[in-house]
């Protein structure tokens, strides 16, 4: 018992390394933790306890470099806007904390809407893989057509077009790992495609502001919370469909125009997700996220007593990373004031290529380049970088009507 | 120091109009050039020759060449045949999805092809399902059924 309450803190502050440092994430950590696992002589249920406090905690730390920073993982890319609005604002602290809330928020609520409609998802899961694809289509035609102007809807359409053609190459060539490929692309579409636009327009970090009370209703918390759960289970049944796409959709759909509603609804869905895609485990049999691919291959079959001890640690993880995320809010901002945000951006960049450099080599580098400028494209075409998502979600629909095996015939690679 | 100076030489405002223009161009070429050279590169690639005894996860995610016997055959309902390819003592797991049997079968190859005692090339992705690991074959040229069953 005292060991797998010792791995889930050490796995937080795993998270904390890799949620603060951008571009980092659970995924690109796994051979490391797995190397680690190894020298320690950990069992399989201690190395799942380590896998899932560091993917959990990580989601709370993500968003203290996309809101003070502005270098986000994927997944947290769609905070960049809001929450700098609330940054330039001088109330960074309330974006934390709004984000904390969704989280925690998310997490109670989740778990609930998990154990209520528990009995039902395995046979909806069979019901629906055959049309999968269909769904996802649904996503992307939503994703280009609410862009509104042709000009935009053309743009969105292009940008959908170019990355789903760069990701059925890549992710199918043998350039790269398997496991390594989606790091240079994801860090470049999203990550430094930010940084570098960050760079060219802001020049300071405000002085923050002492108030930390929260200019959003309880009523409206509530309401974000609630649909920032049921898109983060939506976003974990769907393969492909990502937290960006779900945000957008919520945001269209629900009217969540105001920056703190979107906050708490975005890191709902965050959260939401990753509840999802471990419980879907012994639910669906079928994993959803990195971290949840790894479990399967330790654990194999999830019992419910597995189920019972993930969701203990998801708990006690979470709490303690919603103090820590709180904490360091309030301190960080403290220490970047005194920075110049254009060095600390440069810095940052020159990081993310060190790290890429480092884990995938010149190859890698060339992939980075590439998503980069893809990534760059939106920021100048003035549409939503989500549309990069394309990279995964074109190549999931030709993997969901069976016609991968057909282009990679046709590509010959 | 050395930030300002880049930022002056990228983004000072008076040019700003013009470089967006430029960097927009920059981008789709070097996307699209890029990708030409991804793709070329890709061609270049060639799976590595390798036994099934020497096939170990240190190789997750390679693309790599296998031959073996088959010594188990299983299919799923949903269209998927399950192959179990033997080498001497080693042995290995081929899932083959429905959607590359149904291109095999365009091909002129059914699961009724994949009989026991066949020996069979092939070249896929090594992965790792449930503990197992297996190779998964990607289109209907990697799988070369090479000798008929005496």
């Amino acid at each position: 018992m005292l060991d797998l309450i010792l791995l889930s803190i050490l796995g937080i502050f795993i998270g904390l390394f890799s949620g603060l440092m951008p571009s980092m994430h659970v995924n690109t950590l796994l051979p490391l933790i797995f190397s680690f696992s190894f020298f320690l002589n950990l069992t399989p249920y201690q190395l799942a306890v380590l896998i899932v406090s560091t993917a959990m905690s990580e989601i709370f730390f993500n968003f203290i470099p996309s809101i003070f920073i502005g270098a986000p993982e994927e997944s947290t890319a769609l905070s960049v806007l809001p929450g700098h609005r609330l940054l330039l604002e001088g109330r960074g602290y309330e974006a934390i904390k709004l984000t904390v809330i969704g989280g925690i928020g998310s997490l109670i609520l989740g778990l609930i809407l998990i154990t209520l409609l528990s009995p039902y998802f395995a046979s909806f899961y069979k019901l629906t893989r055959p049309y999968i694809h269909f769904a996802i289509i649904a996503v992307v035609a939503f994703m280009i057509f609410s862009e509104r102007k042709p000009r935009k809807i053309l743009s969105a359409a292009f940008i959908i077009l170019l990355s789903g053609i760069f990701g059925l190459i890549v992710l199918n060539s043998q350039i790269l790992p398997q496991e390594q490929l989606l790091f240079p692309v994801l860090t470049g579409m999203f990550g430094l495609s930010t940084l570098i636009v960050s760079f060219s327009e802001t020049s300071h970090l405000p002085e923050q502001k002492e108030d930390f009370s929260l200019g959003i209703s309880t009523k409206e918390i509530l309401k974000s919370i609630f649909l920032g759960s049921i898109a983060g289970i939506i976003v974990g049944f769907l393969p492909a469909v990502g937290i960006s796409e779900a945000a957008v959709m919520v945001q269209y759909l629900g009217g969540r125009g105001d920056a703190r509603s979107f906050l708490v609804t975005l890191s709902g869905i965050n959260v939401g997700n990753e509840v999802f895609s471990l419980i879907s485990l012994y639910l669906v049999s079928n994993p959803r996220s990195g971290s949840s691919v790894a479990i399967q291959q330790i654990l194999s079959e999830l019992s419910f007593y597995d189920v019972l001890l993930l969701i203990g640690v998801i708990c006690f993880v979470s709490g303690i990373s919603a103090l820590l995320t709180l904490y360091l809010g309030k301190q960080i901002p403290k220490f970047l004031v005194k920075l110049d945000y254009k060095t600390l951006t440069l810095s940052v960049i020159t990081f993310i290529c060190a790290m890429v450099f480092i884990w995938t080599g010149i190859v890698g580098i060339t992939v980075l380049l590439i998503s980069t400028a893809i990534g760059l494209l939106c920021a100048y075409l003035e549409v939503r970088r989500s549309h990069c998502m394309g990279v995964l979600l074109i190549p999931s629909i030709c993997f969901f009507a069976g016609l991968t095996p057909s282009i990679l015939s046709a590509l010959r690679i | 120091m050395s930030s300002k100076l880049i930022s002056r030489l990228f983004f000072s405002k008076p040019n700003m109009e013009i470089r967006k223009k430029i960097l927009l161009m920059a981008c789709v070429l070097i996307s699209l050039f890029g990708l030409a050279f991804i793709y070329f590169s890709a061609l270049a690639v060639s799976p590595s020759e390798t036994k099934i005894g020497k096939i170990d996860s240190s190789l997750n995610g390679k693309l790599i060449s296998t031959t073996g016997k088959i010594s188990y055959v299983r299919t799923h309902s949903a269209g998927h045949v399950f192959l179990t390819l033997t080498d001497g003592d080693s042995r290995i797991e081929v899932p083959i999805f429905s959607s590359l049997m149904n291109q095999l079968k365009a091909n002129g190859i059914n699961q009724y092809d994949f009989k026991k005692g066949k020996t069979v090339r092939i070249t896929g992705i090594v992965g790792e399902y449930k503990g197992q690991l297996q190779i998964v074959p990607r289109k209907a040229s990697d799988i070369q059924i090479l000798n008929s069953l005496k």
